[in-house]
């Protein structure tokens, strides 16, 4: 019960958006179960999931890693739900709470692949801008596979943005994915993809890759930001960061 | 001897481990052919000897940078270094990725994990012998601000016990079959089998191999849907990955304050950053210029007056007091404001604020070419171009350096504002004198905007690490502000003292006078000015005060009200503000953009001072 609590915990807070969340805001979780509750907070600080400061708790690196791996599990089991069985909504997203924590990468991969599979989008459109998944390569399990990259493509950068909701109908809907400079202050962010790559292979070095975890420190009103990226923050002019394609990490 | 080089990100401790282990005895050369610095030296360690040195902090080896080429180059053709990586232990992830590229060159290699005590405030502890286990190389735990286990470097590099580092990140199959059929018919390193793949140039790599590699790339690329070195680079980022989360355990973390909550804001971040640079600007003004004055005024009272009192031969003394003026010259240049400056700067630099600055001046620079980099050397370029150029070199592109050493040449340093000063607004107006810096700022402004558009090069956006906030050790800010001066002294010296010897021995043949004369109409009718007064706007090359004191020595009067109009005298300053930068300005952009440059640059400010003195010339006599 706390293993799956304590997942609760960890995509609650990444759900919430805010990098410092207060631990009673969180407490619904609980269900009546405060001793739980408590224990579970507990456990995730001793592992180095949360971290603890005067304003409430935050995630870690190591936390928002798990959590997303979560949050994604979520988000591709309530498409399932959904689309393919046809459930409703509401019910779909609560049984997907339950099995989240039980499901394995493997089998969200291959469901991830299925639904791709079975729902493409117009194949016109489709020849063009590729459905783009969370970078499998970020799993280390999946590391020796080898489609490593199979399963992640780069769509077409010169389309407008909000185009490629018709090829991620299922991820997109929720987490339509946007140029950083779009973004808001403090947000958990995945990056999709780099645009003119050639011009900004100095990103690679600093490890702002497909599929990397980043957090928008800083905006300054000319969308020059602060980004943090392994630990490092990192500054980039506003003509680096329009060309940053990310998806929302806390699906609203 | 043995020879060493250290490899690391920027700001991970490279120059302070190197700068612990050599001591003060330091060579700063040139890579033959460019102007990336490198630093050497010699570190004594129980008896015996080598050489170490610090190349330039970079991120990645493969990159089209001159400071990545150069490390590429340096690793590829030099056999006998070994090579000493040093790691960031907090950003341990991050900077694994450099190690893994150095690595590959399967050269002997030693790990040091600094910073080691920062690593466990921020909760990480690292383990350093699973590390070592996983290279297979040794790792030197050290905290360099601290000098903690630095003479393990020294020992390992004169040790017998070099092993060569045998991990083999996992990369993509087709790329791992690419890059082995490449190793096989062209017999390549592995490390360059990749570089060719990822189209990265290299002096080993024959056209051929290019050619070759660009096909098998095209193939990879377009069924991935990515390009090899993406591939690559992810590759290896996920092995750096599973590599640091093996040897990282967390710990508790020590709280910080978020100072970043208050620097990188707009507000107040601002006017914070305003404040600082006014507040540097003003110290080093005030102080700088009372130094100088002391040390021009000790010279004078204890060198110069008692040397010409000897009553030498006519010729000895005019040498003599040549040499003494370029050492006043120097000197007056070297400690006031090169080293006044570069406490400073390093002070904003080892506390990681000029990163911040940088990040907020981002947008203002865009506007003339720059990047929030290029604020440092603008802000310094009021104090004295001198440290201005010498700081470009922070700068990421050449094209950026090209551009704020052209403006920094024009914008007005302290020399300048005494003239401005003691010209304009004493003997024509406070009114005049602002005019002066309008039209310098208008000239700079639009000079930038036309120099963005026609400098070669691509203009890249900033891609800047935030470096970590922290306190400086007074006794390294004090040392690099030392070897600043060294270096400036060791670059300017000689010009100075050629050009003074010069125009000392120009004055005694009566080359001057004759210049005057042969220059008296010209300058009369372009500029309306008397030859005297061109002819002393030519010893402001040695000092750009010079020209003001020399006006007043060939006028014979300090009332140049007296000898000269309004018009003339505010001619004179506009001139001399704007033409021909002084010879230790001069010295340092040879060294900093190539002497071709800097002629371009000397002939441009001589055309553009000039031309402005002419038109301004024009409109008074109009009016």
């Amino acid at each position: 019960m706390t293993f799956e609590l304590s997942e609760d915990i960890l995509e609650a807070i990444l759900n919430t958006g805010k990098e410092t969340v207060r631990v009673s805001s969180l407490e619904d979780l609980a269900s009546g179960d405060k001793d739980g509750f408590g224990k579970a907070v507990t456990c995730l600080k001793d592992n180095g999931y949360l971290k603890e400061s005067a304003d409430g708790v935050s995630l870690t690196d190591k936390g928002t890693t798990k959590a997303a791996q979560i949050a994604r599990k979520h988000a591709v089991l309530a498409s399932f739900l959904t689309e393919v069985l046809g459930n409703e909504p509401d019910t779909a997203s609560k049984e997907a709470c339950l099995m989240e924590h039980t499901v394995s990468t493997e089998t969200i991969d291959k469901l991830d692949t299925f639904l791709e599979e079975r729902n493409p989008a117009e194949p016109d459109v489709r020849h063009n801008h590729h459905h783009w998944r969370r970078n499998p390569a970020q799993n280390p399990r999946e590391h020796d596979s080898d489609h490593h990259y199979a399963g992640y493509h780069r769509h077409d950068p010169a389309r407008d943005p909000g185009e490629h909701e018709v090829g991620h109908a299922r991820l997109t809907k929720r987490n339509p994915i946007v140029p950083l400079s779009e973004c808001s202050e403090g947000s958990l962010l995945h990056v999709a993809m780099i645009k003119c790559f050639s011009k900004n292979s100095r990103l690679i070095d600093l490890g702002v890759i497909p599929g990397e975890l980043i957090t928008l420190r800083r905006k300054l009103d000319n969308n020059a930001v602060v980004i943090t990226v392994k630990g490092c923050d990192i500054a980039l002019s506003p003509e680096v960061t329009e060309n940053i394609l990310v998806e929302r990490c806390n699906p609203q | 001897m043995r020879k060493a080089v250290l490899i690391g990100n920027p700001s991970v401790g490279k120059s302070l481990i190197f700068n612990q282990l050599t001591g003060l005895g330091v060579e700063v050369s040139n890579y033959p052919g460019t102007t990336v610095g490198l630093m050497s030296g010699i570190v004594k360690y129980g008896g015996a000897e080598f050489t170490i040195s610090d190349l330039p902090g970079i991120y990645s080896i493969s990159g089209k940078s001159e400071e990545e080429r150069l490390v590429r180059e340096y690793l590829v053709t030099d056999d006998s270094v070994l090579i000493v990586v040093v790691l960031d232990a907090k950003h341990l992830e991050r900077n694994l990725y450099l190690l893994l590229q150095v690595a590959e060159f399967r050269k002997p290699l030693v790990i040091v994990l600094n910073m080691m005590d920062d690593a466990r405030s921020a909760g990480k502890i690292i383990d350093g012998a699973a590390l070592s286990a996983k290279f297979g190389v040794p790792v030197i735990e050290t905290i360099a601000t601290e000098g903690k286990n630095l003479e393990k470097i020294a020992e390992y590099v004169l040790g017998d016990d070099l092993p060569i580092p045998k991990i083999v990140p996992r990369y993509d199959h087709h790329i791992e079959a690419a890059a082995k059929s490449l190793q096989k018919y062209h017999n390549l390193s592995e490390a360059e089998s990749l570089f060719a793949l990822e189209n990265v140039s290299l002096s080993t790599l024959s056209p051929e191999v290019m050619e070759n590699a660009a096909v098998v790339s095209a193939e990879i690329e377009k069924r991935h849907m990515m390009s090899p070195e993406q591939i690559i680079g992810a590759n290896r980022h996920n092995t750096a990955k599973s590599i640091a989360e093996e040897v990282t355990s967390i710990a508790p973390q020590k709280k910080r304050r978020d100072f970043d909550s208050l620097l990188t804001r707009s507000f107040p971040g601002i006017p914070i950053l305003i404040l600082t640079m006014i507040g540097i600007l003003l110290v080093v003004f005030i102080v700088g210029g009372f130094l100088e004055d002391t040390i021009v005024g000790l010279m004078t009272t204890y060198i110069s007056e008692p040397f010409h009192a000897l009553g030498l031969d006519p010729l000895i003394d005019t040498v003599g007091g040549a040499v003494i003026l370029a050492l006043m010259s120097g000197l007056g240049i070297a400690f006031p404001y090169v080293f006044l400056f570069y406490i400073f700067i390093s002070i904003l630099e080892d506390t990681g604020y000029l990163t911040r600055a940088a990040f907020l001046a981002d947008r203002g620079m865009h506007h003339i070419g720059l990047h929030g980099q290029g604020l440092i050397p603008l802000v310094l370029s009021f104090g004295c171009s001198v440290p201005a150029i010498m700081s470009t070199r922070f700068l990421p592109t050449r094209r950026e350096r090209i551009i704020a050493s052209v403006l920094v040449t024009m914008l007005p340093c302290s020399a300048r504002t005494v003239v401005i000063s003691g010209i304009v607004a004493s003997f024509v107006g406070f009114g005049a004198a602002f005019s002066i810096y309008g039209i310098i700022f208008i000239l700079v402004f639009v000079l930038g905007c036309i120099l963005s558009k026609v400098t070669p090069g691509e203009q890249y956006g900033m891609i800047l690490e935030m470096a970590q906030l922290r306190k400086p050790i007074p006794k390294y800010v004090f040392r690099k502000a030392w070897m600043r001066v060294r270096e400036f002294l060791y670059i300017a010296m000689p010009l100075l003292l050629a050009s003074s010897v010069v125009l000392g021995l120009l004055e005694h043949y009566g080359f001057v006078a004759m210049f005057e004369s042969f220059i008296d109409p010209i300058s009369n009718a372009v500029l309306g000015l008397p030859g005297f007064a061109f002819t002393s706007l030519l010893f402001g090359i040695l000092r750009k005060e010079m020209a003001f004191e020399t006006l007043a020595i060939m006028g014979g009067t300090a009332d140049l009200g007296a000898i000269l109009t309004g018009a003339q005298l505010y001619i004179f300053a506009l001139v001399c503000v704007l033409f021909v930068p002084c010879i230790s300005t001069i010295a340092v952009l040879m060294k900093e953009i190539g002497a071709k440059n800097a002629g371009l640059i000397t002939l441009f400010t001589l055309t553009l001072g000039i031309s402005v003195g002419a038109i301004f010339h024009g409109i008074f006599m109009i009016l």
